[in-house]
């Protein structure tokens, strides 16, 4: 036994240096390619006490004001918040939970108010109120929030005393918090003569950064003692060698992830042009207020989020569907199952090549071909822009359909037959089996395929809309903007498709989609992944 | 113990690596020259050019370079740049006359009138006047002009005849064409349009320029930036109301896609229009797949009176910055040998684009090339007979991406709704004019 471990170490040991040599010989090799890189790291680490330097200048020369009004809300923020938490963590208080029916009113307000062309922001605070009404008046355990009893309980010395920690730990983190995306604004959204968008946007990411930091605050001290950890889970003892196996991943990720996403997020705040005709200059938050302002971004956003809810809610329906035919012991099970999935095997430009065919606005597109032959009218599939979208949104349910096929096949087959033939037998009739025993055992499945196919509906669309609308796809009423102009395709066409773009602006573009998609996952995991059912 | 032993070979093995890397250096000056031709035929020729320079320069080494099957002019140009950033700039990169103003702006680039010897500056006499002066802003020769093109009318001679209309007397202007247009769907051979040219202001601009009047102000942006763009001028207007007019009759068409240049070639190819207008450079294409009598004339006239001519377009040839001495010696030989007469000559017969030099042009001429080539005699002379002014010289425009989509839009917009009346198509496009200026003015802000 020992020497299997002392064996094995040398195994890893013997693979880091082989590792680090392939490293090093193929940096050599590349190293046109690489140089630029070593130098960005190297400028990075060198760069640290000029940093270090211009922060505590920074400080020296801040608007007093300005500063006090950041600390301010970060404290008085964190400080209740914190305080709210703790007795709630002390099940002191109880509040209302999101019911799956909250979340559903929620949605249908939101799409009430989307229906009558309500603003981004109107839909948006709408969904949220619409939610948090719901809950409380729905959630029947709960509905005593600010009851007698939640009165009484708030009373005790205990309450109190949690209280006092809460706001006392609370005010300090989120005070720190608050300068943490506050400082690379420079503190411009507390200026006097600040354009009132800009300042509300300020003071929202004032509280983003300071949950940034109250968020581990509330885990470090709310943590249970005690705890031991699985110390047999680790296989190294040492760190050395890990760190070697882990130096290409983390290289890789640093240059190619963690420093461009800060990059990008600085370059939001900037007013730069390509080249060296032009020096960048600090525009505050003004690229994410003309983003808030254009019409052509706010029809780009409501087009994204009505072809990723059609692309996802279709896209795993009919998958689901498929799957359970597929599932069926028939002959040549495994020969059906294989055809399914093939589209997967397609990229979305072999997709879109195969929709531009079929779709063509003239008799040479096959649909309208054979609309032609039995005399039907045919549609401008791809000119129409009531059409047009839901050309984008077949092709791209059609290219991801293969990919929930196999997911939801692999998921049937672990749904246990005994269970399905006991409900049977107890009297549950196919809809009942199918809804009360497969969907829920489906429910793993299901929650990975939504983070995957919401993340393919905001980014993997861009090579079917790319080669089936080029250019974003027909006009839509206001003269300007696209039918299938989804915010991928359009940060990427106003990056790359012109050198004369002021390029904090598409920097503040994917600064907002990655805060969306981001958001939506977190959400996703937060409330979704708490109902899901893992057979174990 | 282990952990040193460990550690030296490690070293040991590291800076045996870095000794093998390190190899003689040879004093071969080599030039990167990257361009869009990614296709079978041209790169070719390109590299015909190459390997006699080479033998003329031999301690110079070319490396031509295009990216994927794809990619255009922006791509290939914001690639440069990028690769400038990481000082790894190419020393010669294809420009299309469109990104002048930004090849200006963004200063990585070197004029072609500081590098060229008194010699060299001499040979440009005779690059047609025209042609040159459009590589010319604020007194600087920035580029040379190198692949040229201009757009001029297809048509199917065999329809021309089944409807009664003369294949030897094609339309002139864009009343002939309306009357062409009138008799071939008369005729109901089976045509889904009469007419198709790609979505893009590209035309619209030619037609402009034929007019004698400018696409945007300040001299169409060489005597100082543009701040305005004449999207409402009456030369844009006639032509939108044109255009608008074959659109409601059922006369014109496209794929429905924007600058999509193969889908609306194909759709003239496959016979679904008997009339198709696109750029000269697919001259060679047509000829060699066109199954039917093909038919080859200059881009119809606004009205008669408007013969002043198109604008240059195309691409040129320009040097960039951060380059040795050496280097840049060696690239201003290099695009100066690659649009010489001789080699002006081989493109334009490898290729079909236009020849840039009146000596070319005339040496063509006598050796009776286009006796034997009649249609690529249609785009030269096309460019030959027009002024040299302003106008043909064509837009420089900053943004002109930007720019130019919102006319795009405008002229989709038009055709969309069904026949306007002019001053409906006048709003619309006053409409285009003012976001295009804001886009303008977006853009000047950063650069004076």
């Amino acid at each position: 036994m020992q020497d299997n471990i002392r064996f094995d170490r040398l195994w890893a040991r013997a693979v880091a240096i082989f590792t680090v040599l392939f490293l090093g010989w193929f940096i050599l090799q590349e190293w046109r390619g690489f140089e630029p890189f070593f130098r960005l790291l190297w400028d990075a680490v060198m760069s640290t006490p000029s940093a270090i330097a211009y922060i505590v200048n920074y400080y020296g020369d801040v608007e007093t004001s300005a500063l006090f009004a950041s600390l301010g809300i970060g404290a008085v923020f964190g400080g209740l918040v914190t305080a709210f938490v703790f007795v709630k963590r002390q099940k002191i208080i109880t509040v209302p939970r999101i019911l799956p029916g909250a979340f559903w009113s929620g949605v249908a307000v939101a799409a009430v108010f989307f229906l009558f062309e309500a603003s981004m922001a109107i839909v948006l605070l709408s969904l949220l109120v619409g939610v948090v009404v719901a809950s409380y008046l729905l959630d029947i355990d709960t509905r005593l929030f600010l009851s007698k009893e939640t009165r009484q309980a708030l009373g005790t010395p205990t309450a109190r005393r949690w209280m006092w920690r809460g706001l006392a730990v609370g005010a300090i983190a989120g005070a720190v918090g608050s300068q943490l995306l506050v400082v690379p604004t420079r503190h411009c959204t507390f200026a006097g003569d600040v354009d009132p968008t800009a300042r509300w946007m300020g003071y929202a990411i004032t509280l983003i950064g300071a949950l940034v930091v109250l968020i581990p605050a509330w885990t470090f001290t709310l943590r249970r003692r005690g705890k031991s950890t699985d110390s047999t889970s680790g296989y190294f003892k040492g760190w050395s060698t890990p760190l070697l196996l882990l130096v290409p991943t983390l290289l890789s990720l640093l240059v190619f992830l963690y420093y461009p996403s800060f990059r990008i997020a600085a370059q939001s705040l900037l007013r730069e042009r390509r080249g060296r005709g032009a020096e960048p200059t600090f525009d505050c938050l003004n690229n994410y207020v003309n983003l808030m302002n254009d019409s052509v971004y706010q029809n780009s956003f409501m087009t994204t989020i009505t072809v990723t809810v059609a692309v996802v809610v279709l896209s795993m329906s009919v998958a689901l569907l498929i799957a359970l035919l597929a599932s069926q012991r028939v002959r040549g099970a495994n020969v059906y199952r294989t055809l399914l999935i093939w589209p997967y095997a397609l990229s979305p430009v072999v997709t879109a090549a195969i929709f531009i065919s079929m779709f063509r606005d003239d008799r040479s597109g096959l649909i309208n071909h054979m609309l032609n032959s039995i005399g039907a009218d045919t549609v401008r599939w791809i000119t129409d822009a009531t059409v047009a979208p839901w050309v984008l949104i077949a092709a791209a349910v059609y290219n991801i359909l293969g990919f929930n096929i196999i997911f939801y096949v692999a998921g049937l087959q672990n749904v246990p037959r005994d269970l399905l033939e006991a409900a049977q037998i107890d009297g549950a009739n196919v809809l009942q089996r199918f809804f009360k025993i497969t969907i829920p055992l489906l429910s793993p499945y299901t929650f990975f395929l939504l983070v995957a196919n919401v993340t393919y509906s905001f980014y993997g669309i861009y090579g079917v809309i790319d080669t089936l609308f080029p250019g974003g796809g027909p006009l839509l009423a206001d003269g300007q903007s696209r039918a299938a102009n989804v915010l991928i395709y359009k940060v990427y066409e106003d990056t790359f498709r012109s050198g004369a773009i002021q390029l904090g602006n598409v920097a503040a573009q994917s600064i907002v989609l990655f805060v969306l998609v981001a958001g939506i996952t977190l959400l996703q995991f937060r409330y979704l992944e708490t109902r899901v059912t893992y057979a174990d | 113990m282990n952990k040193i032993l460990t550690s030296l070979l490690l070293i040991f093995s590291l800076g045996l690596l870095l000794a093998v890397q390190v190899a003689a250096q040879d004093d071969i000056i080599e030039i990167n020259f990257v361009h869009i031709f990614s296709d079978d035929l041209r790169p070719l020729v390109i590299q015909e050019i190459i390997d006699e320079f080479e033998t003329i320069y031999p301690n110079v080494r070319v490396n031509s370079y295009s990216t994927n099957a794809d990619s255009d002019y922006n791509e290939i140009f914001l690639s440069a740049l990028d690769n400038a950033d990481l000082g790894q700039a190419p020393n010669v990169v294809q420009v299309e006359s469109g990104l002048t103003q930004q090849a200006v702006d963004f200063g990585y680039f070197v004029p072609i009138s500081e590098l060229a010897t008194e010699e060299q500056l001499a040979s440009l006499d005779d690059i047609l006047p025209s042609v040159l002066g459009s590589y010319v802003i604020d007194g600087q020769l920035w580029g040379l002009p190198w692949n040229l093109s201009n757009p001029i009318m297809y048509y199917n001679t065999d329809a021309f005849e089944a409807a009664g209309l003369d294949p030897d007397d094609p339309p002139r202007t864009f009343a002939d064409v309306t009357a062409a247009c009138e008799a071939l769907m008369a005729a109901d051979l089976g045509f889904d349009a009469c007419v198709n040219w790609p979505m893009s202001t590209w035309f619209i601009e030619q037609w402009v320029s034929m007019g004698n009047a400018l696409f945007v102000n300040n001299g169409n942006g060489r005597d100082a930036r543009a701040t305005e763009v004449f999207f409402d001028s009456d030369e844009v207007l006639d032509a939108m109301v044109w255009w608008d007019e074959l659109d409601a009759n059922g006369f014109y068409t496209y794929t429905g896609r924007i600058g999509d240049n193969n889908g609306e070639g194909v759709a003239f190819l496959t016979q679904r229009t008997p009339i198709h207008i696109n750029s000269s450079a697919g001259l060679t294409l047509f000829q060699n797949f066109a199954q039917f009598g093909l038919g080859v004339t200059y881009l119809p006239l606004p009205h008669e009176d408007a013969t002043n001519g198109v604008t240059v377009g195309g691409g040129g040839v320009w040097v960039m910055i951060d380059q040795t001495e050496e280097e840049m010696r060696a690239s201003a030989d290099f695009v100066f040998f690659l649009t010489s007469t001789a080699n002006d000559i081989k493109w334009h017969q490898g290729t079909g684009y236009i020849p840039i030099r009146e000596s070319s042009y005339n040496q063509l001429v006598d050796e009776g090339y286009y006796d034997e080539n009649p249609f690529f005699f249609v785009p030269v002379t096309q460019l030959v007979e027009s002024q040299a002014n302003v106008a043909t010289a064509g837009a420089v425009i900053g943004p002109s991406t930007e720019v130019r989509n919102q006319l795009i839009a405008a002229s989709q917009q038009i055709l969309d709704g069904n026949l306007q009346t002019r001053d409906e198509i006048r709003a619309i496009l006053t409409t285009a004019r003012g976001r295009a200026e804001a886009e303008l003015l977006d853009y000047n802000l950063d650069f004076e």
